[in-house]
């Protein structure tokens, strides 16, 4: 499950039961009881009016903002004619409160409005028995005004925009609320839960980031869970820990109070879950994931936690549910006509045959549903931990030495932050003379290719041995994942130059552009048609043809006509698709475009470069100075970012994509009866630590060549080396200003 | 295209028209649409309803093809049944979803809309939709339209008005269409059946700059006057007058609590003694501090909210704020009065009474002798000051049981101005200088709503950021925002610029772009995109003037012609002025006429090439010696 960023909180994404509840209040008995209680808050913050100088000039401050859970659970008896069942009750009471002061017009209308779901019953029925599924929620919100005067907001002024019996959503705008007052509102909601099999943890998992678009002075969380409860939480990059504590009733209590909590100022190249302070937080009465290991203590440590994840994925390595990994075997066997042929071929060679097999037979798979999402299609993912564990049994069975490696994506939480079981993700280590790996990824990914987002990780390392069908053993250690160089992440284009002899004032590129590593994904899963990628795929593990391979699959068989339609038509949006790519590159659209052309596609590590072609037309790179012209030389290779004043001061850390270098080769025809000017001021060098930028420009005949080398050494920056890297920024950046003068020959 | 633009300005547009708001699909056409309408006695609740009986059969093209068939309802109209067959099969699981429609004008509405997948899955395959229901007031049976989202191939609208019943029906935009029309009487309803019969109308689709639909799709204005059945006797919108009797009774008594009105009043014009003082502190309260949220409500899309209601809330549609505009006024002894409006939208007006005609309401003030129309939904605009949408607009104005019909006056172009004043020097390899900007009317409005909707403390860098046009090589200093709170008030900015785009040296040369902004440099047309006239969605004027004072020992080597274009609609010009020492840019551009013809787009075409190669002209200056 993909974590999101919870900054406000409205919706719940799970349902939790209670038995405390009393089911014969109206809804407006139980709106009022709740709406004394918020507002007989004793907290203090919660009575604050004044703003901090150094926020005067804040668009809105958060004096005080809470959200509490109360989540109980009992037995309930089910009777369903002639037999019974017993099941949980989980009933769960939450309550965001927040006292905000709004000190301009965009403010005001980010706080002027409250939508929610104000009702929702799944209850489900089974035989004569119901199992309660509700969710209700009840708001109040009050407004002081400057003079000190307040004003309660008449709630029953929301508009119902869904009204259904078991379903209302409602939206209020907040009556009298202007620039300069503080609204104090709350949300709460009540949950009934009797449906078991929706309490689990990934349901109920709860995350958030102690970062907010607006200050925010005064912030707490408290969560309180039945004695019955599983609870398992994180503290994540700096966050405080929670104050942990019971009541005489023996629930638990989970409480954390932050101060000052300054905003959120959103910069670039950074990594939220690594360097964001945040809590979460989860449980669950039927899914002790702590089980598996040490019997179900609650409060297990980070360490407990990703061994429970572990326990589970080194489960799956059970035969009997993944059977297909002899398919995968007997595959190889075909491709080298028998087991002997496999070892005569280097290990390389034939590892790479295996993960192309597996490659194949998962993107060469399609649903009925793929034939009306074609565009999808190449921007399908394998899924890391069953091809991983695919895989290891194959490895298994032709007696070759691998790891498991367990690693996490540097754009999402650490391994010592692994929450639910989809916070990681798996592949697999050979260990040749050379470690090789498999990545199961997009369809692009090479054998051998680490995937920028897990370069430079550290990872557990898991070495497999099958004790029988239905059960491996694993010895354990850690490393880290390799970095790939520069040089191996490329962009190298040669851009070809020429002003219409029509119209000197619009220019005409021919382009052709090789890519290898990392940078050449983004542009082959955008640019290559569906159905290329599916016949390079099938050819480098001589699958069946797409035909047969549709007319085996029960969901596909009818729909032949329809994939050989759809493709075609994808097919025919090529031009499309490289008119997008010049655009996005020089942020203006062509013309003329023609001559586009995949030279090689690259699906495969013997031929790592992805090249393509493209030729068209740009107009307002050349400027008219009486006789002469003006070239935008700078602009011919695309922009390059350029810094703004407050990006140079930076605290966080730099998470780049990757370690990358580009080289642009440009020649620039010079018109007949002109002569260039101004290359020598395109000579330009910096070199640090952190990368390099040049260029330099010569004349050779009547043609001008510039070359443009930039290079990213690394995948991440200290925050101290920023000064650094922005000098090599600042140097791409200071291209892109530079022109050539065409001065017509007198 | 046109001007650069801080945010995109939400106005609000209450369309009347019932057109789906979805994409049309090239994969799929409607080869047959039949809709039949007929007028029909509901004796058992004593009115007049129209059952609408709308058949589409849709055929596809392409393998797979999900179209999603919608269809409007409220509270006036009802649907009864839907039949759907796919292949001649009732598809599996069909269930049509009912919800109510939002999008992010409206508020609240109660339009709902009922809709449901069609799944086409081979080429060549059929759809057979149909939609019964209900009109349950002649009043709210305003336009048939002949066109749908997809492309009709053939199609059929039949109305069958029965003698008891005065309809009249005004047809539109047929000429560019193939539509032939047929009256026969059914003698045993005693009714006139109107048929009408097309091929080949386009789908419809909402082209940003383009006209409103009433504006270039064929359809009928039905407008329902009366009806005699037996001895009752209906009076609908007869005449205008008739009409305005209708919107009089909603707004009767609209007015609510004095007293709070009353306070508020006073408390806005304390100390002021000249009366145009007065209203204007009453016009920018209403259009600075009451939200614009719209609630469209069945006869709340018609009624106004009540003004004191509109008072306490701090927010209102255009009808709560012309309401609140009015009740304010009139509590400090003015003249003031409710008006109705179709904006630009929409291609009618009143000579045809009927409830499509408009869309907006608005304040009117009659004072000495003139009508003043304070439309609070447009902030920042000044009294005086008129909106494009309801500039040249006839404007029904409340005069107690009577109605008075008047027009809102059309805008010079130079009521919307954006001019931009520089004094430049060169500074080694940069041009700096000081620089001024004005901002008036409309141009003045996107402005101030493009900074107030940006939070405080950042409204500092995003004004540069926008000043410089986006460029980064621009470094803005001691800039000066004159006060954003009085919209009688032109918008004034000054600051000191160093900007390094714009000059480049070759040996002791230097070739200089003066003009930052280039604005229209990519208002090219694309021709075989734009498929209907294209609008401006403003008058406007664009003046820039550059004093460039040249270094000393250095004279202009080669001055750019400049262009100048005039055309009827529109005109372009740009020259250079030597004088002693300096070189001085000046450019005008000016929208006069709103609208571009479909004709002239070639023309446009031609002049905005123009346009960009003065733009792309350098400006040269080399030592005197040289």
């Amino acid at each position: 499950m993909k974590k999101t960023l919870r900054l406000l909180f409205f919706f719940p994404l799970f349902a939790t039961t209670a038995g405390a509840q009393n089911n014969n209040q109206t809804y407006a008995e139980k709106a009022a009881e709740i709406q004394k209680e918020v507002w007989g808050t004793t907290v203090p913050e919660f009575a604050t009016t004044k703003v901090p100088v150094n926020l005067s000039n804040e668009s809105a401050v958060v004096f005080a903002k809470s959200y509490s859970m109360q989540r109980s659970l009992t037995n309930k008896f089910k009777f369903m004619i002639i037999t019974a069942s017993s099941t949980t009750r989980a009933l769960k009471l939450t309550t965001f409160h927040e006292r905000v002061k709004i000190n301009d017009k965009s403010a005001l209308e980010d706080f002027s409005t409250i939508s929610y779901q104000k009702r929702l019953d799944e209850s489900v029925h089974i035989l004569s028995a119901k199992f309660s599924m509700t969710h209700d929620t009840y708001i109040g919100a009050k407004i002081i005004k400057p003079s000190g005067k307040e004003v309660v907001v008449n709630t029953s002024e929301e508009v119902l925009i869904k009204n259904e019996k078991n379903d209302q959503v409602s939206k209020l705008a907040v009556s009298d609320l202007q620039v300069g007052d503080i609204l104090d509102y709350y949300v709460s909601t009540v949950d009934v839960n009797e449906n078991a099999s929706t309490d689990n943890f990934a349901d109920n998992d709860m995350v958030f980031v102690l970062a907010g678009e607006y200050p925010v002075l005064y912030n707490s969380y408290d969560f309180q869970y039945s004695k019955k409860d599983n609870v398992k939480h994180i503290c994540a990059n700096g966050a405080p820990q929670f104050n942990i504590s019971t009541n005489a009733a023996g629930d638990q209590i989970y409480s954390l109070k932050v101060r000052d909590q300054a905003k959120y100022s959103s910069e670039f190249w950074t990594s939220k879950f690594r360097q964001f302070p945040y809590i979460e937080i989860s449980s669950s009465h039927t899914m002790g994931f702590v089980k598996f290991v040490s019997g179900g203590k609650a409060g297990e440590s980070a360490a407990d936690r990703l061994q429970a994840n572990k326990a589970i994925f080194e489960g799956t390595f059970t035969e009997r549910n993944i059977p297909y990994f002899s398919d995968v075997v007997d595959r190889l066997k075909k491709y080298f006509d028998g087991k002997k042929n496999i070892k005569a071929v280097p290990l390389d060679s034939a590892m790479k045959v295996l993960y192309n097999i597996r490659k194949g037979m998962v993107f060469g798979s399609y649903s009925k549903d793929d034939v009306g999402k074609v565009d999808e299609i190449n921007y399908r993912r394998m899924s890391s931990k069953f091809n991983t564990v695919v895989m290891s049994m194959a490895l298994n069975d032709l007696k070759i030495d691998h790891d498991v490696l367990l690693i996490c994506s540097r754009n999402a939480n650490t391994l010592d932050n692994i929450f639910n079981y989809s916070d990681f993700d798996a592949c697999i280590r050979i260990n040749d003379t050379k470690p090789l790996y498999m990545f199961f990824d997009d369809a692009a990914t090479h054998f051998n290719e680490i995937p920028q987002r897990f370069q430079g990780e550290k990872v557990i390392v898991l070495t497999p041995k099958r004790e029988s069908s239905t059960k491996y053993s694993f010895a354990e250690g850690t490393a880290v994942l390799p970095v790939m160089q520069a040089a191996v992440n490329n962009i190298n284009e040669d851009i070809k130059v020429s002003l219409l002899p029509a119209n000197m004032q619009k220019i005409k590129i021919q382009r052709l552009v090789k890519q290898t590593g990392l940078m050449r994904h983004d542009d082959q899963l955008r640019l290559l048609p569906v159905v290329d990628i599916d016949n390079i795929l099938m050819e480098l593990s001589k699958s069946e043809k797409l035909e047969k391979r549709l007319a085996e699959n029960p969901e596909t068989k009818k729909l032949r006509d329809d994939f050989s339609y759809a493709f075609s038509d994808d097919e025919s949006k090529s031009v499309k698709k490289f008119t997008s790519e010049i655009k996005t590159q020089y942020e203006q659209e062509p013309t003329q475009v023609t001559d586009c052309k995949i030279i090689n596609a690259a699906l495969d590590n013997s031929s790592p470069v992805f090249q393509y072609s493209e030729s068209f037309v740009l107009d307002n790179l050349v400027k008219k100075a009486g006789n002469n012209y003006i070239i935008d030389a700078g602009k011919l290779a695309g922009s390059f970012y350029k810094l703004v004043e407050k990006e140079r001061k930076r605290t966080y850390d730099v998470y780049m994509p990757c370690s990358r270098s580009f080289k642009y080769t440009i020649n620039i025809a010079v018109p007949q009866g002109y002569t260039a000017k101004g290359l020598e001021e395109i000579a330009s060098k910096k070199a640090n630590k952190t990368g390099s930028f040049s260029s330099e420009a010569t004349l050779n005949g009547n043609v001008v060549t510039i070359v443009i080398t930039r290079v990213y050494n690394n995948n991440f920056e200290k925050a101290e080396n920023w000064p650094l890297l922005s000098e090599v920024i600042d140097a791409s950046a200071g291209f892109n200003a530079q022109k050539i003068l065409f001065e017509k020959k007198s | 295209m046109t001007i650069k633009l801080l945010i995109t300005y939400t106005l609000c547009v209450l369309c009347t028209m019932r057109v789906s708001a979805l994409e049309a699909d090239s994969a799929v056409t409607i080869t047959s649409l039949k809709n039949e309408f007929r007028f029909n006695w509901n004796s058992k609740d004593n009115r007049v309803e129209i059952n609408q009986k709308l058949n589409n059969i849709y055929t596809s093209s392409a393998y797979q093809v999900n179209y999603t068939v919608s269809e409007f309802y409220n509270n006036n109209i009802s649907i009864n049944n839907i039949t759907c067959k796919v292949d001649g099969r009732t598809p599996r699981g069909f269930k049509p979803e009912y919800t109510y429609y939002s999008n992010n004008d409206i508020f609240y509405s109660d339009e709902r809309l009922c809709y449901f997948p069609l799944d086409l899955a081979k080429k060549g395959s059929i759809g057979n939709v149909t939609f019964e229901e209900t009109v349950n007031d002649p009043r709210y049976f305003t336009n048939i339209y002949f066109a749908d989202n997809l492309p009709v191939q053939q199609g059929e609208v039949s109305i069958e008005i029965p003698h008891w019943m005065k309809v009249d029906i005004k047809e539109f935009n047929f000429n560019a269409f193939n539509i032939k029309k047929s009256t026969i009487y059914n003698s045993s309803n005693d009714a006139d059946i109107i048929t009408y019969k097309f091929t080949n109308i386009p789908a419809m689709k909402k082209e940003l700059h383009g006209p409103g639909p009433t504006y270039i799709y064929p359809h009928l204005l039905i407008m329902c006057k009366s009806a005699i059945v037996g001895s009752k006797q209906f009076t609908y919108f007869n005449t205008l007058a008739d009409l305005y009797a209708w919107y009089h009774e909603l707004v009767k008594d609209v007015a609510g609590d004095p007293a709070p009105l009353r306070t508020k009043s006073n408390e806005l014009t304390a100390g002021l003694t000249n009366d145009l003082d007065k209203i204007k502190a009453i016009f920018y309260y209403v259009q600075d501090n009451i939200r614009y949220i719209a609630f469209e409500d069945g006869i709340a899309g018609f009624k106004p909210e009540k003004a004191d209601e509109v008072l306490r809330k701090k927010y209102g549609d255009c009808k709560g704020m012309a309401n609140l505009t009015k009740a304010l006024l009139v509590s400090a002894g003015f003249d003031a009065r409710l008006c109705w409006l179709g904006t630009k939208h929409i291609a009618y007006d009143y000579q045809t009474p009927s409830m499509a005609v408009d869309n907006h309401m608005i304040c009117g003030l009659l004072y000495k002798g003139k009508t003043y129309y304070l439309d609070a939904t447009e902030t920042y605009i000044g009294i005086n000051e008129y909106a494009e949408r309801i500039q040249g607009r006839q404007v029904l104005m409340e005069d107690g049981d009577k109605y008075v019909l008047g027009k809102i006056p059309s805008a010079q172009p130079q009521q919307n101005l954006s001019s931009e004043i520089s004094k430049l020097y060169i500074n080694g390899a940069s041009l700096a200088g000081k620089v001024s900007n004005v901002w008036k009317g409309e141009d003045k409005e996107e402005v101030l709503t493009g900074i107030n909707s940006i939070k405080q403390e950042n409204v500092e860098d995003v004004m540069k950021h926008y000043l410089a046009a986006g460029n980064v090589d621009y470094t803005i200093n001691n800039l000066v925002l004159s006060t954003t709170s009085n919209p009688d008030k032109d918008l004034n900015v000054g600051y000191a610029v160093d900007r390094k785009s714009g000059i480049s040296a070759f040996g002791k040369e230097y070739y200089i772009d003066l003009d930052n902004r280039k604005e229209l440099s990519d208002a090219v047309i694309a021709i075989d995109e734009q498929k209907n006239d294209y609008w401006f969605s403003r008058k406007d004027q664009i003046a820039t003037e550059i004093e460039l004072t040249l270094p000393q020992g250095y004279k202009a080597a080669s001055i750019p012609p400049g262009v100048d274009i005039s055309r009827p609609g529109y005109e372009f010009h740009i020259t250079y002025i030597s004088s002693p020492g300096k070189i001085t840019y000046k450019k005008t551009l000016l929208i006069k006429n709103t609208l571009l013809t479909k004709a002239n787009f070639v023309q446009w075409n031609q002049d905005i090439e123009l346009l960009n190669k003065a733009y792309n002209e350098n400006l040269v200056i080399k030592p005197v010696s040289q």
